[in-house]
């Protein structure tokens, strides 16, 4: 018995020393090929003047796609804050998922609308369509609410695609706040198609807690004052800028979160759009994209902008947060599962051989091996043979690494977009940096633990998402409400 | 700040008191200590078995009881007897180490530096704000003296000052802005840029002698047309719209790349700002670069260049059917109906293509052909074109272009509803509702 244990404990010890040499490489080298990314962007971006695209008659038209379910609360300023985006020739689609609150009518009364005979093709099927209404009121000239039969987001959002009359979609959560430029920013790489079709492009999502917001546009960033949203902040910071940014420099993208993001209207349409039986919609409609276009031998890309162009809640408890990992988790297995063909086949090339490999064994595998090698340790340890000195180092390591690669994004953040202006918040994002391998991190493995269960036990379910509302002059959170159906903002790099 | 500093001493002396502690452990015989003592590397390999419970450690190896000068040494011969595992784990634990304080205090430093640099650019800037202002409307603007402008950086403010003024002025002002330019010797400094070995720097100076109009630079820009870096190329070719001033697009002529999308908005844009007029685009309707044909066709269409009609009717036959519906769309707004013919065959010639269904985008561009026909159909269409109207109605499968061609022949008159009517019959279920349809938004 004794021996059994002791060829385990190497094994497992040499085992983990390899894994974790292997992380840290792959996450030194996201980091290395987002530097050089980032640096390139920044020089390049300076010589952009997106106004170009107001008032060019040569600029691409946008439908934007924004479902909506039981936003009362919200919806005419959010629609308002939509409406007011800077873009010439675009249209709002707003979808009712058959909400149960006073959503509509408010909508209706705000806007002057009435219903309209629109005739349009049902590409993709959807739940069944009640009122199309528009505006009788020409300032709104560019809204279009949908009313139908409650189906879920992705079902939702296929009701908007089949309606969508413009050149490009953006799908975006309605009760995200975009800055008044990111259709501009948005579009643009999709002009400078060159030889490789632009299939989608997204943005950087931020964490609006605590930011001081009026009608509807944020006015004042500030770091969340809450824990667990500053937890978020670090966290987005490193995912976005240092994941997804090299992710789309080696073009093996797997993600575009839904709360904000931009498709070719065709790529979405031929592949079939958003899987309505997914709770990872977003991530897999990406993987399907991208699998449509390698099998058509079409050259493509996945664009991503590192601009901050939408701004979010973060969940502030940690009932709210575990739910949302959870479901991220099932999102992240579904489209990895369903989509296994992918997995080091060369025919799909980066997206086969990097994308596919690293989300399976980094962003799913990995807690897995963290959650069991936890395990393994209690055992051992209850049993009495645990390498104590091995175990400190390890833990020392890893530990440090994660506040290495957090240090790093904060400082990516200094020298790009540099968001939060007092030194004050920089010092609060570097203690936030030491905290969160300690007390953010075993809810983040405990909820991804927790998703791996649920996806094997068969559970489909969004559970609610509970809001506090963004709050206008201050950051006193008022409005406590519940959303069903909101996206899933997918984190992983 | 201070709460920052003293929370990251006191995880390092965790860390630090950690690291020590493991060593001690790792050394105290946890790791077969008859076999280390004696150790050679190799040795130290096989050693590497499984720690006994407990770590039964030496009371006299605590690192407490170390003396202050026996500290490096303990330490050496700690790591020396080590097995290979925790020297890997240490020597990456102080890399970390070392890596998070040299980043910690490069994060506090860049922002201390970077803030007092920002503050120091924008005094700079708005002295020179207030500087350009008194030359421009003040009295006396010959023997003006503007601050510090010899200092580098002062200087480069004080350019981008200049040419954001240059840019949001027109006349007199305009003028009296470029002429300082010159008499400053900045063009000087705009040609350097030019020869940088960097892009961005490069690409700097090219916008800051269009924007000043030194028609000398134009050979210096003309040969970035065709370079790899995509920013160069576009930033190239816009200022050789501005230099240029008799060819304006000439350089069309020697262009290799495709003209993306993006760089045909920004180039448009700057035939519109500096209102430069273009008298014929025809000469690159022939252009081996579809894309550059695309591009002149659109603007013929935009600046209504009539006399380009013969040679817009040529690229209906284009073998690109990109440039085919740039063509479509550029009769569309020429409005003339002797069109029409033409555009018929067009749509016939233009039917999806079943051997290229395994091609994503082929029939999705034909589709597109077909729709720009007909709407260029319905700004000239009237009644005697029924029968090319039924016949799209009996073969179309796409719904848009059925749609619209609903839409345009209910509103032809006389002819068009009984047509809709006697299309109805015998005809698809989807079209029926599309027809149904476009009576009903007649009726609204």
């Amino acid at each position: 018995m004794i021996e059994f244990f002791k060829v385990l404990q190497f094994i497992v010890e040499n085992g983990i020393i390899i894994l974790t040499i292997f992380i840290f490489g792959s996450y030194t080298a996201l980091a290395i090929f987002s530097a050089i990314a980032m640096l390139r962007y920044m020089r390049k971006n300076s010589f952009v003047d997106y106004n170009v695209l107001l008032s060019s008659p040569l600029a691409p038209s946008i439908s934007v796609i924004a479902p909506a379910y039981n936003e009362g609360k919200t919806i005419v300023d959010n629609i308002r804050s939509l409406l007011s985006l800077h873009y010439n020739d675009f249209e709002v689609i707003i979808i009712n998922d058959g909400s149960t609150d006073d959503s509509l009518e408010k909508v209706v009364k705000a806007y002057d609308l009435e219903p309209v005979k629109l005739m349009f093709e049902q590409k993709l099927n959807t739940q069944p369509v009640k009122a199309i209404y528009k505006s009788r009121n020409k300032a709104f000239s560019k809204l279009v609410v949908v009313d139908k039969e409650n189906g879920g987001k992705a079902d939702a959002l296929n009701a908007g695609i089949n309606l969508a009359q413009k050149d490009f979609i953006s799908a975006i959560d309605v009760d995200s706040i975009l800055v008044e430029d990111a259709l501009l920013i948005m579009a643009k790489p999709f002009l400078e198609e060159d030889g490789h079709k632009i299939i989608a492009s997204g943005g950087v999502i931020r964490i609006a807690n605590s930011c001081k917001i009026e009608d509807g546009r944020i006015t004042e960033i500030k770091l969340p004052k809450r824990f667990l949203p500053r937890m978020q902040v670090l966290e987005y910071t490193r995912a976005f800028l240092m994941g997804r940014m090299a992710w789309s420099k080696l073009n093996g993208l797997l993600l575009i979160s839904g709360a904000f993001g931009m498709f070719n209207r065709d790529v979405v349409i031929k592949c079939g759009g958003y899987n309505t039986d997914l709770v990872g919609e977003d991530m897999e409609l990406i993987v399907r994209m991208r699998r449509y276009m390698a099998e058509h031998n079409e050259k493509y890309r996945v664009i991503y902008i590192p601009d901050p162009l939408c701004w979010t809640e973060a969940p502030s408890t940690l009932r709210v947060l575990t739910r949302q990992r959870d479901r991220w988790t099932r999102g992240t297995m579904e489209s990895l599962f369903k989509h296994f063909k992918l997995f080091f086949n060369p025919r799909y090339k980066a997206l086969g051989l990097l994308g596919h490999p690293y989300w399976f064994f980094l962003e799913w595998l990995a807690p897995i091996i963290e959650f069991i090698g936890i395990v393994y340790f209690i055992i051992i340890a209850i049993l009495g043979y645990p390498n104590w000195p091995f175990f400190f180092l390890l833990l020392a390591t890893v530990f440090l690494f994660a506040i290495t690669l957090s240090f790093w994004a904060v400082l990516f953040e200094e020298l790009s977009f540099h968001r939060y202006n007092k030194r004050r918040e920089v010092v609060k994002m570097l203690i936030t940096s030491v905290l969160e391998p300690i007390f953010y991190h075993p809810v983040i493995l405990f909820s991804t633990i927790r998703g791996n269960f649920k996806f094997f036990i068969g559970e489909k379910t969004w559970g609610k998402m509970e809001r506090q509302g963004f709050a206008e002059n201050d950051d006193q959170e008022k409005d406590v409400r519940e959303v069903e159906g909101v996206s899933p903002k997918t984190l992983e790099s | 700040m201070t709460a920052g500093i003293k929370t990251i001493r006191v995880v390092f002396t965790i860390l630090g008191f950690l690291l020590v502690s493991m060593l001690s452990f790792e050394a105290s015989g946890a790791n077969a200590p008859e076999a280390i003592v004696n150790a050679s590397p190799s040795s130290v390999e096989i050693s590497e078995s499984p720690t006994p419970p407990y770590g039964s450690s030496n009371p006299s190896l605590k690192p407490t009881e170390l003396s202050a000068n026996g500290t490096w040494e303990w330490f050496v011969n700690r790591y020396r007897q080590a097995s290979l595992k925790v020297k890997i784990l240490l020597v990456i634990v102080i890399y970390l180490i070392i890596s998070l304080t040299l980043l910690f205090l490069f994060i506090i430093i860049n922002r201390t530096i970077k803030s007092r640099e920002r503050r120091q650019a924008k005094e700079i800037k708005e002295i020179y704000q207030d500087e350009l202002t008194g030359f421009l409307f003040g009295e006396d603007n010959q023997t003006f003296e503007f601050t510090g402008i010899n200092h580098n950086v002062n200087r480069e403010i004080f350019i981008d000052e200049l040419i954001s003024l240059h840019n949001n002025l027109y006349g007199e002002a305009a003028n009296r802005l470029r002429d300082l330019y010159f008499n400053l010797e900045l063009y000087k400094d705009s040609l350097q840029k030019v020869s940088s070995g960097k892009w961005n720097v490069k690409a700097k100076g090219f916008r800051e002698l269009a924007q000043m109009d030194v028609k000398d630079a134009n050979r210096h820009i003309a040969k970035f047309i065709n370079s790899k870096n995509k920013i160069l190329r576009m930033e190239s070719q816009v200022a050789l719209v501005k230099l240029n001033e008799e060819d304006p697009l000439g350089y069309l002529d020697e262009l290799k790349y495709k003209l993306t999308e993006w760089e045909q908005i920004n180039i448009l844009n700057s035939l519109s700002y500096h209102q430069i007029n273009i008298e014929s685009f025809d000469r690159w309707m022939d252009s081996s670069n579809d894309s550059v044909v695309i591009f002149v066709t659109k603007l013929a269409g935009l600046y209504k260049q009539l006399q380009s009609w013969p040679r817009v009717l040529e690229l209906l036959n284009h073998k690109n059917p990109e440039v085919r519906r740039a063509a479509v769309k550029t009769l569309d707004m020429f409005e003339v109906s002797e069109n029409a013919s033409l555009l018929k065959e067009v749509y016939f010639k233009d039917q999806p293509v079943e051997e290229k269904e395994d091609d994503v985008f082929y029939n999705l561009h034909l589709d597109r052909n077909r729709l720009a026909v007909i709407e260029a159909m319905g700004t000239i269409a009237t009644p005697d074109d029924l029968p090319f109207f039924e016949q799209v109605l009996r073969i179309e499968k796409n719904f848009d272009i059925l749609k619209k061609t609903t839409a345009i022949v209910h509103d032809l008159d006389p002819g068009g509803p009984e047509l809709l009517n006697r299309v109805m019959t015998g005809s698809t279920d989807d079209l029926k509702k599309i027809i149904e349809n476009a009576k009903q938004i007649a009726v609204q």
